[in-house]
């Protein structure tokens, strides 16, 4: 006697799982331009690597005693290798009960979130269900309503402090579904076939009466498509041309991140050379001070070729955040994009700051900050959206950051903004271009607020004015600023790639010291 | 299609007249926004249908500052 017969039980189980929905729900899947949860985890792990959990969890229906119905769990799960690493990885199946969190049987997407915590392994998300409490019909069926508890809540914040949480909308996600996106350290959306919302079209037209276009493709667009979240609200960082850029997108951010906060982040090998000099950084920044130049063209000649990763680019665009490497070592990268509203720094810019400098932070990834900050952003809108609260915010999180600091002002630092390019009670290894300009104000605009009363009282305010901007602007050289140490270096801009190598690989010997989780974790 | 200032500032230059053919990316106009200047491409391929706005004028987040025609 052998256990031949449970054997097979076992596998005509399985695949029954892997019927998912069914053949005419997939159907329909399909022809809204989206791919089954089994074919995307087969697009995104290394092949061969998906060791499933809970493949036979599912809602089952008896005929005497034998099983004559199965409807697999909704949410398939387990351990898998993205590029040679373990990861975990969880997608709805949005074919069995249109992804509804209650279709996923047993807390299944819960055990998958603590297996991560406890392996300290990143988890990727794959997103593509309705909501929480899942249908209403739910009430009908156990025979009374429930206090809602966001499931495993308390184990998603903490790992915000512990191992990288990767989310990916992939279809109409609402509800608890929509905050599962929105509490991870990187998301992404697809553009067109992927939303976004609290609630979806028809709860919003009932609850809110306002009209939303008839056909639902459109309505659920409208309400919460990728030119909301990722282009408005900064809710989803960013955005995917289709479901394979996502997937893309997903493996390049975490190429820099090491699978846990008490890990060094992977160091991979480089051909670029440490020591290459381009020529073109002698002139990228204008000498005129009014005009802008391609931030990202500056830092492609600097970082290792094509190894510039930018995230949350379309929000908060004066700041740029992305990830980089420096002879093979990672490192998170800030700039200030003097193309959008002139760099200055907004509510928007502030908080993708303040998040991405607490990502770099909990993954122990040295900083290069890349200054050119006009200050924040002025006027009645600015003030309005809370840019100084928000920006307060965004100092807290570089005073916390414990990572080492580098800071390269390639121009303006002005104001509290400008002052903010790193955490002056620290050592920074900060070097500055001959392009450095910087004060409490700008000469062109302080010396109005300055020396009003004496201008006013000229014969000729005007060529007065004119006379004391010409003596200040004569003594606005970043050279006179170096006699006093007030910046320690002056470089030519075309060293900056191999002193910022030689630095990086210094501050990686000591970077075991600062590994472990901070405390705060990650304001997602 | 409405071009829209997408931060608050001034207008430094305006680069286009009513009826100029234009290429997606050419420079329409200059705004100026915290003491940089910075130029306003076009959408897409078109012709300038219309400038609502003036040089030197301040100009809101989401203002239209010209339409095209695509």
């Amino acid at each position: 006697m052998t256990w031949q017969d449970d054997i097979e039980e076992l596998q005509r189980r399985k695949e029954l799982a892997y019927e998912l929905g069914g053949e005419e729900r997939i159907e329909t899947h399909h022809a809204r331009g989206r791919l089954t949860v089994r074919e995307r985890l087969d697009r995104l792990l290394d092949a061969g690597t998906f060791r499933e959990r809970g493949s036979l969890a599912g809602r089952t229906e008896y005929t005497d005693g034998e099983l004559s119905s199965f409807s697999p769990s909704n949410y398939v799960m387990g351990t898998a290798k993205i590029n040679g690493r373990t990861v975990v990885v969880g997608g709805d199946d949005f074919t069995v009960r249109g992804g509804a969190a209650d279709g996923a049987v047993g807390g299944k997407s819960g055990h998958a979130e603590r297996m991560a915590r406890e392996l300290k392994t990143p988890i990727v998300r794959l997103i593509d269900g309705t909501g929480g409490g899942g249908s209403v019909r739910t009430i009908e069926d156990i025979g009374r309503t429930y206090i809602p508890g966001n499931p495993a809540w308390e184990t998603m914040v903490q790992m915000l402090a512990e191992v990288p949480v990767v989310a990916a909308a992939m279809g109409s996600v609402a509800g608890i579904g929509a905050a599962r996106v929105a509490a991870a350290h990187f998301s992404v959306m697809v553009k067109g076939t992927s939303q976004m919302f609290i609630a979806g079209p028809v709860v919003v037209q009932r609850g809110m009466g306002y009209e939303m276009p008839a056909d639902r493709q459109q309505a659920n667009e409208e309400l919460g498509g990728s030119h909301i979240h990722v282009y408005q609200s900064g809710a989803v960082d960013n955005e995917a041309e289709d479901e394979d850029d996502a997937f893309r997108q997903i493996q390049a951010f975490l190429s820099y991140l090491p699978d846990n906060a008490w890990q060094l982040p992977p160091v991979s090998e480089c051909d670029d050379p440490p020591e290459r000099r381009d020529e073109e950084l002698l002139s990228i920044i204008p000498k005129d001070r009014r005009r802008p130049y391609d931030v990202r063209a500056m830092l492609e000649l600097i970082l290792d070729r094509g190894s510039l990763f930018e995230m949350t680019r379309h929000y908060g665009s004066n700041q740029v955040t992305a990830f980089g490497r420096l002879n093979g070592y990672p490192i998170g990268v800030l700039a200030n994009d003097p193309k959008a509203n002139g760099g200055g720094l907004d509510g928007p810019g502030s908080d993708k700051l303040t998040k991405f400098v607490d990502l770099c932070d909990a993954f122990n990834l040295p900083i290069v900050n890349f200054v050119d900050q006009p200050g924040f952003m002025l006027g009645v809108t600015s003030e309005a959206s809370g840019t100084i609260k928000r920006g307060v915010r965004a100092l807290s999180a570089i005073y916390q950051a414990t990572v080492p600091w580098s800071s390269v002002v390639v121009r303006r630092a002005f104001g509290v903004a400008g002052a903010g390019h790193q955490n002056h009670a620290r050592w920074n290894y900060r070097i500055a271009w001959p392009s450095g300009d910087w004060g409490s104000l700008p000469v062109e605009g302080g010396v109005m607020a300055a020396y009003r009363r004496d201008i006013e009282a000229a014969d000729d305010p005007a060529a007065y004015q004119a006379e004391i901007e010409e003596k200040l602007n004569d003594l606005r050289s970043p050279f006179r600023t170096a006699e006093a140490f007030n910046i320690e270096e002056i470089i030519d801009p075309r060293d900056t790639r191999v002193l910022l190598c030689e630095w990086v690989e210094l501050v990686y010997q000591s970077l075991g010291t600062i590994l472990g989780p901070k405390r705060r974790g990650t304001r997602a | 299609m409405d071009v829209k200032a997408e931060w608050p500032g001034k207008i430094a230059e305006i680069a286009v007249a009513v009826g100029d053919v234009v290429k997606a990316e050419q420079e329409l106009l200059t705004l100026e926004s915290m003491k940089m200047l910075t130029p306003v491409e076009a959408p897409a391929d078109g012709t300038v249908a219309e400038i609502l706005v003036e040089l030197e004028a301040y100009v809101e987040e989401g203002e239209t500052l010209l339409r095209l025609d695509t």
